[in-house]
């Protein structure tokens, strides 16, 4: 019998991340999901919290910034799904935005943060 | 203040970074995103740039005014002056400064490192300023590494 494990971090993006820590002797990829573990939870607050109040535009410059941080990091669904919430937002007009598709993909984000965050962490701690 | 309006196609075209080697030259960043900064930052020093950082259009024109640069990577949207207000306050500031330094800037060639999804961009008229190349964030570090490397290294 065998599993599938799902990945939810591109493995070539920490290498490549690697090999810049090792041109430039810093440690980049510790670095770099220190900055994302401790900044993302209070950005899925954040998105929710302005979700909540209606406040699409703010919703969509997080998600912006979630888009690039994620993508660092070698996130990949977590930088797709901000980009197709950014992306949602910012190409219709205030009063079209499907708000309940919003919903759905900030629900998806915030369920699939944790296993992200437990696999960059263990990445992370590699040498 | 003048801009003139580009597809992202029309900027592909006008990069000139095949031109010229970047490496040993002193280059500044300005990103409000930490990470996104950490990022091209040490993917410029892992080429032997020497790289001076800020995190907004403030601090970009205080680090302009004081120091001379080979090259400006610049993030296109920022909170406060974005980087098209941040070129056009900073030329509109060294016009109007006597201090002879800062001519030693003068036609610094800069790249814009976006994340926008728009598919158009701005690009403000200046003398000081003048644009070169098109870094995207979107299409991932591997990509961005291959491009950076390709006319850095």
């Amino acid at each position: 019998m065998s599993t599938i494990e799902v990945q939810w971090i591109n493995r070539e993006v920490i290498e490549t991340l690697r090999g810049l820590g090792e041109k430039t002797g810093k440690n980049i990829v510790g670095q770099l999901i220190t900055l994302y573990v401790d900044s993302t939870p209070k950005a899925l607050t954040d998105i929710q919290e302005k979700l909540d109040q209606g406040a699409m535009e703010e919703v969509a410059q997080i998600a912006h910034s979630l888009k690039s941080s994620s993508g660092n990091v070698g996130a990949e669904q977590m930088s797709e799904i901000s980009a197709s919430i950014e992306e949602a937002i910012c190409d219709s007009e205030d009063e079209n935005v499907d708000v309940s598709s919003v919903k759905g993909m900030v629900a998806e984000l915030v369920k699939i943060y944790e296993p992200t965050s437990v696999e960059l962490k263990s990445l992370g701690s590699v040498a | 203040m003048l801009s003139r309006t580009f597809t992202k196609m029309e900027l592909e075209k006008m990069s000139e970074l095949d031109k010229k080697k970047y490496e040993g030259l002193k280059i500044l960043v300005i990103d409000d995103q930490m990470q996104d900064v950490v990022v091209m930052k040490a993917l410029l020093e892992s080429t032997g740039c020497q790289v001076d950082v800020g995190f907004d259009g403030e601090v970009a024109i205080e680090l302009l005014s004081q120091n001379q640069y080979d090259l400006l990577v610049i993030d296109w949207n920022m909170p406060g002056l974005d980087a098209g207000e941040t070129l056009q306050f900073a030329e509109k500031y060294f016009e109007e400064s006597r201090q002879s330094q800062l001519k030693n800037i003068q036609s610094l060639p800069y790249v814009v490192y976006s994340g926008s999804s728009k598919d158009r961009l701005d690009i403000p008229e200046t003398n000081y300023f003048r644009y070169i190349d098109l870094w995207e964030k979107s299409h991932g570090l591997i990509e961005l590494t291959k491009k950076v490397t390709k006319y850095v290294a």
